[in-house]
């Protein structure tokens, strides 16, 4: 079992140079990528135990520095990395010093409005493109130093694909390294029991900011390459509260505060939901029948035509409720006996 | 005169978020959890109203009690299949298993009956009346005073009644009211109905103006949730001041700078209200 | 364990993708939202496009190109072939989308996307492999202004749309003599929504208003009582509105509750002019304008536009609309260019997409025509302005197609 992870680490190395059409590795891009940010999250959700469904803003902070830099001065992610992460740790302590005096509920609600009145903020903020968002500029490189310098390899995605492994693979080293390590111990108390860490004398707020800003530079990062991936950032795929909650979702359907946990949960979801959406709504919308009406025969007629697409969505929510139901500890635990 | 057009406006919303709040701060009172689809009801309750308007022709406020039933159906049954079992499971594994059942009934509702808008025309309510030059609508004002009753009915019922007695008792002590002889599983199923059900009075009540989606109960109710927390967790009446105050300072911010701040303002109340007391104004330690 | 099901999962997924690529048909990747808040629109504006290509394919007595013939003439009568993918309204799916349909479907052209934000990505991927990519509906102005070589836009863009309202306005006030001085938007804040503020803040100014005051809300909003309150107070003599189906109901009845009467209220798209807001609204429908690609009255003027309705209705329950007219006339464009075609390379696609010049009688929109600038905007593109009286709409803008005199300004709420 220990030679697993290394055999799965092997694999996503050669994945892309046996499966060179682009789509294949398309999912595995957006599954690596998901896997990080659910670790990223990990890294305080699990670890410190502050659960937290603000993620995207430290997310779109990074895709929109990447694209703003871009659009307005043609400097990539590779130049404006330390920026990102400089606005990241400054958001992390803004947020991080007010709701951290917060106990359970009122933290999680807490990270959801701060969430919502962000995404209002971006989404009426001119100078980002407001709803319309920002459209990174296309540049066809002229060698192989310019393709670096602006991050765009035409029409390759290995340097996408090798890029965000790393990430991937820094991001597991970080967190497997903060969990063994004296910062683990206090994390672990933090998230066991934060009043008797305090009585003898730990100063839980600077700890619960420390994880807040190790989290929010990875999730930044990972930000940062969705901008140069998809060379379009607007406030709902990037900085809303859908795009937080998937993230914990992610990482709470693997199993919070393990290592592997997150990267199940994205390498599960993340593939399956392709490929439902691509083969249930695929050949839909025969003889819709436009009337608002309801009923068992209509239904059926929707449901044999396929029913356009939100079947993929509603056996998500199916499957969420019942492994919530049955296995709390994620899907993880289901694994967890093979040990 | 415009101020106070909005003050009154302020006020009706209010009303109507206070009661759904009511409903949520019952079940966290009682059980602990947030139940982050409590707004799902809401969303349930109001298709339910559009398919006894168009199907029975039934008007949306006369269906009130009948939505209220079905709901406090549902809230029983969710107690009995999923609530129960997340008793003394950690917040998380609650959190996931009520935004789980979010996801669940959102996606439910837009396959079966489409993401497009329905309303419901002109019912009982409908019409305009003036009293001195302030504007009310008919199926806005029939709302706020039917969320100003119904919630008076909850207050009534939790402080009248030996049932809602039982019930606030589970809430402060779930161990010593069982020991006194209260069947506490009986009392968070109650909680669950009753929550259920009384937000099923405002989808009733908001189906006259509002447009029915399936989203409308997470985004309208959101706000709700931000009155619970200001209120305080736990806190019935702390529920209800909050979700008048929500509705204030959200008509207030929003017509004094742009509407399309106006639930920065509620967000940004939220903050102040928990820095300075992070139980919330009236909230169980 | 995972490597299994990574395994399994994308074999599945390379083996839908893994077209039997036929000899004697031509392949059109089309994207449109199948899911999510625009499914509905999404789904209907599919049905226009299967359509279109179901006449292209078939024989039938329309008098439209393509539809007495089967499939395309100079290519053997090659057959259209339609895959169909969701793109459920994200950016990155509609990249993703496009280069799938280019690399493993093997399209020769694609099609969509209906929001602006996946046109744009996808568009960017196509520009890359050289293929062509025509839309029918992504009306923002900023896809064009990219200058591709790949991409056509058929339809008119936000920017022409706001023209179109301010030269009308201009004529309305010059010939009822009316004075006007502050101008209201109100819109959806989305891509779409935000378009038309955007041309509005850009042409105020040019055709005589003072003052603009532009109020935007979320989309999913179920309550527009601030924002009216609001956009009252700023007494606003013209209102322009972009808003979806159930807010545009919405919003109207908060005008009316409110008291608020702007001289004239135009929107755009066609939201203002469905038989659901007519239902809904009663005689509070009434003097509404909508700008608008599509309309019954068309039926007159173009002569394929009634039977293209009632085949449409027959699919659908429902008569066909702006959004899937549009797609139609984009899906006949792309079957005249394939026609004239020196081949099926991409490149020779390119350049007869280019040189297309299209008679606006031969399609059922109300365009001059079809004809693409070297940005690939069609500049033939204008819409029609239709108004409400008495419960029907009757175009009323430009003169030539219209049918009826318009009224403005609109008489208060309680006079009606």
């Amino acid at each position: 079992m220990k030679a697993l992870p290394a055999a799965f680490l092997v694999a996503l190395a050669i994945y892309p140079l046996i499966f060179q059409m682009p789509f294949p590795q398309h999912v595995v891009i957006m599954a690596l990528l998901f896997a990080t940010l659910g670790t990223a999250w990990n890294i305080l959700g699990g670890l410190a135990g502050q659960v937290s469904f603000g993620h995207a803003l430290y997310f779109g902070i990074g895709a929109y520095t990447a694209a703003w830099f871009y659009k307005s001065f043609a400097l990539s992610a590779l130049v404006t990395w330390p920026v990102a992460l400089v606005l990241s740790t400054v958001a992390a302590i803004v947020v991080g010093v007010p709701t951290f005096r917060l106990r359970g509920h009122y933290f999680v609600l807490a990270s959801v409005f701060i969430m919502q009145a962000v995404y209002i903020v971006v989404s009426n903020w001119g100078a980002l493109g407001a709803a319309i968002g920002l459209e990174l500029p296309v540049h066809r490189p002229s060698g192989a130093l310019d393709a670096l310098w602006h991050l765009q390899f035409h029409m390759s995605k290995l340097p996408f694909y090798y890029g965000v492994l790393v990430l991937f693979i820094a991001t597991l080293a970080v967190f497997e390294w903060i969990r063994r390590s004296r910062l683990g111990l206090l994390f672990a108390a933090l998230r066991e029991e934060e009043d008797a860490a305090r009585s003898v004398g730990v100063d839980t707020m600077r700890y619960k900011l420390l994880a807040l800003i190790a989290s929010a530079a990875f999730t930044t990062l990972c930000g940062m390459f969705y901008a140069q991936y998809v060379l379009y950032v607007e406030p709902v795929s990037t900085t809303s509260l859908t795009i937080s909650v998937e993230i914990a979702f992610i990482a709470i359907f693997g199993g919070v505060g393990t290592l592997w946990g997150p990267t199940l949960g994205a390498f599960v979801i993340i593939p399956v939901t392709e490929l439902l959406r691509a083969t249930l709504s695929g050949q839909i919308g025969l003889g819709l029948s436009g009337a608002q009406g309801t009923g068992v025969m209509a239904t059926l007629k929707y449901l044999a035509a396929g029913g356009g697409g939100q079947v993929d969505i509603l056996l998500y929510g199916l499957m969420i409720v019942l492994i919530a139901r049955y296995q709390p500890r994620g899907v993880l635990g289901f694994f967890r006996k093979l040990d | 005169m415009i101020y106070a057009q909005v003050l009154v406006d302020g006020l009706i919303v209010g009303l109507m978020f206070a009661l759904v709040a009511m409903g949520l701060s019952l079940i966290y009172g009682v059980m602990n959890i947030v139940n982050f689809a409590h707004g799902e009801f809401m969303m349930l309750s109001m298709y339910l109203c559009y398919f006894l308007w168009t199907g029975l022709g039934l008007d949306p406020i006369a269906a009130a009690p009948v939505a209220a039933i079905a709901m406090f159906c549902l809230g029983l049954l969710l107690y009995r299949w999923i609530a129960r079992h997340l008793l003394g499971a950690s917040m998380v594994a609650q959190m996931f298993a009520t935004f789980g059942l979010l996801i669940f009934f959102q996606a439910f509702a837009n396959f079966l009956w489409k993401a497009d808008a329905r309303t419901i025309g002109d019912n009982w309510a409908t019409g305009i009346f003036t009293v001195g030059g302030l504007y009310f609508n008919g199926p806005e004002l029939a709302a706020g005073a039917g969320a100003l009753l119904t919630a008076l009915a909850l207050f009534w019922f939790l402080n009248r009644t030996e049932t809602g007695l039982c019930l606030q008792a589970t809430a402060e002590d779930a161990q010593v009211a069982s020991l006194m002889g209260i069947n506490t599983d009986r009392m968070y199923a109650l909680a669950w109905g009753l929550s259920a059900a009384t937000v099923g009075v405002a989808g009733a009540l908001a189906s006259t103006y509002l447009a029915i989606t399936p989203l409308v109960g997470a985004n309208w109710a959101l706000p709700a949730f931000v009155a619970v927390a200001i209120g305080g967790f736990g806190s019935i009446s702390g529920a209800f001041w909050g979700g008048l105050i929500i509705g204030l300072v959200q008509t207030v911010g929003g017509f004094l700078t742009s509407p399309s701040y106006k639930l920065l303002f509620v967000y940004v109340l939220f903050l102040i209200v928990v820095l300075v007391r992070p139980h919330g104004l009236m909230g169980k330690r | 364990m995972k490597r299994l099901l990574q395994i399994a999962a994308l074999c599945a997924v390379l083996g839908s993708g893994a077209a039997l690529a036929q000899d004697n048909e031509i392949r059109i990747g089309i994207m449109m939202p199948l899911s999510g808040p625009a499914a509905r629109s999404g789904q209907e504006t599919l049905e226009a496009a299967k359509l279109a290509y179901d006449i292209v394919n078939g024989s039938y007595d329309i008098p439209l190109p393509f539809a007495k013939t089967q499939g395309i003439p100079s290519k053997n009568g090659a057959k259209i072939r339609l895959i169909i993918e969701d793109h459920g309204g994200r950016p990155e799916r509609g990249a993703a989308i496009a280069e799938r349909m280019i690399t493993q479907d093997k399209v020769h052209v694609l099609q969509g996307a209906f929001h602006s934000a996946v046109a744009a990505p996808a568009s960017q991927v196509a520009e890359k492999y050289g293929i062509p990519f025509v839309t029918g509906g992504s009306e923002s102005p900023a896809l064009t202004e990219r200058g591709f070589k790949t991409f056509f836009s058929v339809t008119p863009t936000a920017n022409d749309i706001a023209r179109d309202f301010f030269t009308f306005i201009q004529d309305m006030a010059k010939e009822k003599k009316v004075q006007l001085k502050t101008l209201g938007v109100i819109h959806v804040n989305d891509n779409w929504g935000s378009s038309l503020a955007q041309a509005s803040e850009r042409l105020y100014k040019q055709y005589g208003f003072e003052k603009l005051t532009v109020m935007s809300y979320g989309a999913q909003v179920s309550d527009l009582r601030a924002e009216v309150l609001k956009l009252k107070s700023d007494t606003p003599d013209i209102l322009l509105q972009a808003s979806f189906d159930s807010d545009a109901i919405l919003a109207v009845r908060s005008y009316q509750a409110l008291a608020f009467t702007p001289k004239a209220i135009l929107a755009m798209g066609a939201s203002f002019a469905t038989p659901d807001f007519i239902k809904a609204l009663g005689k509070n429908a009434d003097y509404a304008f909508s700008h608008t690609k599509f309309d019954s009255s068309l039926i007159q003027k173009r002569k394929a536009a009634g039977q293209v309705s009632k085949m449409f209705e027959q699919r659908t329950g429902k008569a066909i609309w702006d959004a899937p007219a549009r797609e139609f006339t984009a899906s006949m464009t792309i079957a005249d260019a394939l026609q004239r075609a020196k081949s099926l390379a991409p490149a020779d696609i390119v350049a007869a997409l280019q040189e297309t010049n299209i008679d606006g009688g031969d399609t059922i929109s109300p365009y001059k025509g079809v004809k693409f600038n070297e940005k690939g905007q069609n500049v033939l593109a204008t819409g029609l302005i239709t108004q409400i009286q008495g419960g029907q709409h009757y175009p009323v803008w430009p003169k030539e197609l219209a049918t009826k005199e318009y009224v403005f300004p609109a008489p208060a709420w309680d006079k009606r």
